[in-house]
């Protein structure tokens, strides 16, 4: 597992080696110091006047001035790797995603995608930038500051020594025993927070059910078992706490006895009685850092995984080697079309063939799940499909570039996604050098520069919290003009105009199907007024085209699509 | 968009300027706790530094002769400092964590009885639902602080004192060396304060924009797939990284800074105490066993102060929350539910020449002047633009708020008058955007009748157009509802909302219809739903949908808080007003 989060990153051992180096450097700086005091002491002791001594003072002065800098030099040290580390996995992480494209938000939840793109690069960074300095600094600095010890009197280094080694030998054991017992607590934590966050984001409609006491009852009972539960856990799991601080202070207080015990009875020079003194405090210092480092490490086995996940994930489809030239005219067929999203299940398509005239207004019509979406992306290129080809103006659309095949395009779905920035800005978007004439000329047509001219700062507005709060039919008139700004040759209306009303809709359609403007065009929806327009109507079921015609004509017939216009038409009558 | 959720709290404006002591007496039921954490935190600090310094102590007196007998006692009393040093420690560990479990149900449940009087009222600017996430995030800071810093605080003044206590009597100059480098560690943090301050928002700022920006291009992967633009982005986040990347740096040369700076003082104060102590040595005040123990002591003192000052900088940010969660705990509950009336058997709801604005003052008023009557099975609509005040009609049926002119009435009694919660009983609500809570959705059916057996679940389910969708659930009614539960759709929602009105067993029903379209299966499942409850209870719809309101016994016409025009489908066409014009738009 941490090899391979150490993989992640790439080369940052120079930067490590910097961040280990200056950490161990602070911590001969802190022995040095202790060193200087002893042998200051130990040469009064020794009856030598003040004067013999002030050489070692002057020494401590030094070392205090020179760990100062090099603490300085240090956090700039830990930034400088943090940044690296960060800035490497980001980079690495985003432009993986984006060659993945929209597909992948299929096999993995939008929220899942930005915990680990956001927060699991923020546990990563700490690992690199604290936690593994922490601990390559606390295996050889405990040993650097024990081997000073040694060198002057063994047995108070090895004496110590022993607690030393106690102390992550204890942690371990705990680790081992106790984690899972904790981690359950931070569970059970956990879930009573979302408890309340769901309750109080429920509030209004608890009170409208006249629910919100026994709704309080339930979560001062919750509140109460999660006491009972996390107190009876703690007991056992607080036991690490006082056995780390046990070790310490035992260490040092019965190091320091037996030390003293000694010189009295004249077994001791003064001067290893003096290092144990200051020293025996620096052996443990790294340790406790590395404790306070500790949970970082944990958060962070945590976040790699969703990254190497991520990072394993093959893009659905492939740019082609040489690219074929972009076509010319603009029909669309779907020849014996085949596609599951995962390999086993049920097709969402299955040998669908159809065929769409250059300039033709072709609907589509079916239940949900028949595959109207699916078809919508395969022809996007977001996905493959596993059998048959799809093909525009006759070029099989693998064998044109990704970003050529998708110029082709105007897209609007009934999930508008407005960017943060201004209104221009997001109609800006489709079409990065329009002229102010241009955007207005497609709002215009989209019947929302009204109301964009009605806003304080008209097109530059902000949209989103703090700026226009849009309505959900606003939103979709903007992607509307977005779409018609980019003026490409094929445009796909999925539920386009779902949320707007049906005025606006109605002048939206003209704008759209003016002879001037008039283009391959296909239109998903549930309207039968939007329907009833196009050339042709396609309906389809189970992914297959059931039906296939003029509205008049299906009408008729009594098929599939009579059902769902009288589905529609009726239901409460 | 209309929620009923909306209008400033005029509670935000005396909002406490207390800050963190102001929270104090919102933890009084835990006194005794609190004193035991901080207590057991100050004897922990202080049987640690007592073992450093009877430690010191003991080489002092061993190295200057004292003969081994005499050590024993001095054996004695180290074994005790570290005795007391990690008893304390194991028991402010359990202290402090009883304590923070005892706040969370304090604050906690504090937050929720809050926001319960205040709903839907804007709260700090925000919806209740926006405010819940910052609010229980402050309430864990606060256990934090309560549980954990506040003991380190006090420790951090109590055992230097002591320190400086046992230098006096060593001699008063050993004290008084100490001194001012007690002062220059603690104050280290404020000289740079301000600059730190600045740093941090800049810092901030820039990981929120960076973040805000990776979510945008995780959200939006397909539109950036179409506009061809995932360079662009990819390019902007490279931007964003970099311009993050120096204000960290920055950060990090100052944060460095301070560190040292701290560090050094540390060692300035036990140079000057080695100094002093020579100079005294010298001058035969001190003497030489008691001269490991002034430098041990004059550096180990500082240590709790120290610590604190890492957490200092957090102080900013504790004290904005404690004023965030004292607002929550001052909200005033936008009614009073003093009514003792009977509910009549009557159940007309009627709404006479009501008035309501949310601001006492200048603002316009929502409702102008509103009269309707809806008696038993009768099915009427409102329609109008969005602001026109359809949901505030609703939000006041059901005593969200109380009107400000006229009054609502529910067989002719004044609703004002009635027990709130036997009110909210005769009033079913289906909301625009509807809840539902992390649960199975038979739980979530039951909200309003818990006691309801699963057949009768089932029967509402059946009502609602629901059932059969639930039952192909592959856990059926026990499916839960929420993040990790079913994904379902809005319409599928909904018709979980209207399950759960109908289990409630109300007879009048408010139904505020989706502005968005169904798709048709759950158009048609939706309309189905209407008819089945149509006549069975009274019915008031929020409509936007003609569908819906084709088929209403009267349709009543917003605008402007006024109602403009009223009527049947058909007679509202015949007069070719504003009906008509959204009519004959839908019609076609």
């Amino acid at each position: 597992m941490y090899g391979s989060i150490v993989k992640l990153v790439g080369p940052i051992a120079g930067k490590f080696a910097v961040s280990v180096l200056l950490g161990l450097l602070i911590t001969a700086c802190y022995a040095a110091q202790g060193v200087f005091l002893a042998l200051a002491l130990a040469r009064l002791i020794l009856g030598a006047g003040g004067g013999e001594a002030t050489p070692w003072i002057a020494a401590f002065a030094v070392a205090a001035l020179l760990r100062a800098g090099l603490l300085w030099a240090s956090e700039i040290a830990s930034t400088a790797t943090a940044q690296a580390v960060k800035t490497r996995l980001r980079e690495k992480l985003l432009s993986h995603l984006l060659t993945l494209g929209p597909g992948i938000t299929l096999k993995q939840q939008t929220g899942d995608l930005q915990t680990t793109l956001v927060a699991g690069v923020e546990a990563l960074e700490t690992y690199f930038s604290r936690y593994l300095p922490a601990v390559v600094i606390a295996i050889f600095g405990c040993d650097g500051v024990l081997a000073a010890l040694f060198y002057v009197d063994w047995r108070s280094a090895l004496l110590l020594g022993l607690f030393v080694i106690a102390y992550p030998a204890a942690d371990w054991f705990w680790l081992r025993w106790r984690m899972p017992k904790h981690a359950g607590m931070f569970e059970a934590m956990g879930a009573f927070g979302a408890y309340l966050l769901d309750s109080i984001q429920g509030i209004v409609t608890l009170k409208a059910f006249a629910a919100t006491q026994a709704r309080r009852q339930a979560l001062a009972l919750r509140a109460q078992a999660l006491r009972r539960q996390c107190m009876a856990t703690l007991n056992v799991t607080l036991v690490r706490h006082g056995l780390t601080g046990l070790l310490t202070l035992s260490g040092i207080a019965v190091t320091l006895a037996y030390d003293s015990w000694r010189i009295a009875a004249g077994e001791l020079a003064p001067l290893p009685l003096f290092m144990t003194l200051f020293l025996a405090r620096e052996a443990f210092r790294p340790l406790e850092r590395l404790e306070k480092e500790f949970h970082t490490a944990w958060s962070a086995g945590g976040a790699a995984e969703p990254m190497l996940t991520l990072l394993a994930e093959r893009p659905p489809v492939g740019e082609p080697d040489h690219p074929a030239p972009v076509p010319w005219r603009y029909d669309i067929a779907f020849e014996q079309v085949t596609f599951a999203y995962e390999t086993g299940t049920t097709a969402a398509l299955s040998q669908l063939s159809f065929t769409v005239a250059e300039n033709e207004f072709v609907a589509l019509v079916g239940p949900s799940g028949a595959g109207k979406s699916t078809l919508v992306s395969l022809l996007l290129r977001f996905f493959d499909p596993r059998e048959g080809t799809i093909r525009i103006g006759g070029t099989d659309i693998r064998h044109l570039a990704l970003h050529r095949l998708r110029e082709l395009f105007g897209v609007v779905s009934q999930d508008t996604v407005l960017f943060h920035g201004s209104i221009e800005d997001n109609l800006r978007i489709a079409k990065p050098d329009a002229t102010a004439d241009e955007i207005r000329a497609a709002a215009k047509a989209a019947h929302i520069h009204d109301f964009i001219a009605s806003l304080p700062d008209g097109y530059g507005s902000q949209i989103g919290e703090r700026g226009a709060k849009l309505s959900g039919g606003q939103r979709q008139r903007l992607s509307i003009a977005r779409a018609l700004l980019k003026n490409a040759p094929i445009l796909i209306l999925d539920e386009a105009t779902s949320s707007v009303d049906s005025l606006t809709e109605r002048a939206i359609r003209e704008a759209i199907e003016a002879p001037a403007s008039r283009r391959t065009t296909l239109v998903i929806a549930h309207r039968l007024s939007t329907v009833a327009k196009a050339d042709r109507i396609l309906v389809l079921e189970a992914g297959n085209v059931v039906e296939e015609g003029a509205h008049e004509q299906l009408a008729r017939t009594r098929g599939v699509y009579a059902k769902l216009m009288a589905a529609q038409e009726g239901a409460a009558a | 968009m209309t929620t009923i959720a909306s209008a400033p709290s005029a509670a935000d404006a005396n909002e406490s300027r207390a800050g963190l002591l102001g929270l104090i007496p919102l933890v009084k039921s835990r006194w005794g706790l609190l004193a035991w954490t901080v207590f057991s935190g100050i004897l922990s600090q202080g049987g640690a530094l007592a073992t450093f310094a009877v430690g010191a102590w003991l080489v002092g007196r061993a190295a200057t002769g004292t003969p081994p007998a005499e050590l024993v006692s001095g054996f004695g009393i180290l074994g005790i400092a570290v005795a007391i040093a990690v008893g304390a420690r194991q028991w402010q560990a359990y202290v402090s964590h009883e304590l923070a479990f005892s706040l969370i149900e304090t604050l906690q449940v504090g937050i929720y009885d809050g926001l319960e009087r205040s709903a839907p009222r804007y709260v700090l600017g925000r919806r209740t639902g926006e405010l819940a996430s910052v609010a229980t995030a402050d309430a864990e800071l606060m256990e934090h602080f309560y549980a954990h810093t506040l003991a380190d605080y006090v420790g951090a003044i109590i055992v230097p004192l002591g320190a400086l206590v046992v230098l006096a009597f060593l001699h008063p100059l050993a004290a008084l060396t100490l001194l001012p480098f007690m002062l220059l560690v603690a104050s280290v943090p404020y000289w740079l304060a301000s600059r730190a301050g600045a740093q941090g928002r800049i810092v901030m700022e820039h990981l929120g924009r960076l973040n805000a920006d990776t979510v945008e291009t995780i959200q939006s992967l397909r539109e950036l797939a179409l506009f061809g633009r995932e360079n662009d982005f990819l390019d902007r986040l490279r931007e964003r990284s970099r311009t993050l990347a120096a204000a960290q740096r920055r950060y990090g040369v100052r944060a460095g800074l301070e560190h040292a700076a701290i560090d050094l003082s540390v060692a300035g104060a036990t140079l000057a105490a080695a100094i002093v102590g020579l100079w005294l040595l010298h001058a035969g005040r001190l003497p030489l066993a008691s001269y490991p123990l002034m430098l041990v002591l004059s550096g180990a003192a500082l240590v709790p102060i120290v610590e604190v000052t890492q957490t200092a900088r957090k102080l900013g940010e504790l004290r904005a929350g404690a004023r965030r969660i004292l607002t929550i705990f001052t909200q005033k509950s936008c009614i009073r539910d003093d009514g003792q009336a009977p509910i009549p058997n009557d159940t007309t709801l009627s709404f006479e020449n009501v008035r309501f604005r949310y601001d006492a003052t200048g603002e316009k008023p929502i409702l102008d002047g509103i009269s309707l009557t809806l008696p038993p099975g009768e099915m009427v609509a409102l329609v109008g633009a969005s602001g026109a005040g359809k949901s505030t009609c609703a939000a006041l049926a059901l005593r969200f708020w109380d009107v400000t002119g006229g009054a609502v009435r529910l067989g002719g009694r004044d609703i004002r008058e009635l027990p709130l919660a036997a009110l909210r009983r005769k009033i079913a609500w289906v909301p625009q955007e509807v809840h539902l809570f992390n649960e199975s959705i038979a739980d979530n059916i039951r909200l309003g009748n818990p006691e309801a057996s699963l057949a009768e679940v089932e029967r509402a389910a059946r009502l609602a157009q629901a059932h059969t969708f639930i039952a192909a659930l592959p856990e059926g009614y026990d499916t839960r509802c929420g993040e990790q539960g079913a994904r379902l759709s809005g319409g599928q929602r909904q018709r979980i909302a209207i399950a759960r009105a109908l289990l409630a067993e109300a007879p009048i029903l408010m139904l505020d219809e989706a502005s968005s379209n169904l798709d048709s299966e759950n158009e048609a499942a939706f309309q189905a739903a209407l008819a089945s409850i149509r006549g069975k209870r009274a019915l008031l719809v929020i409509a936007h949908r003609l569908s819906t309101i084709k088929h209403a016994d009267r349709i009543l016409v917003l605008e402007h808080g006024r109602i403009v025009e009223q009527g049947t489908h058909a007679q509202l066409l015949v007069k070719d007003g504003a009906y008509t014009a959204l009519a004959t738009a839908s019609e076609d």
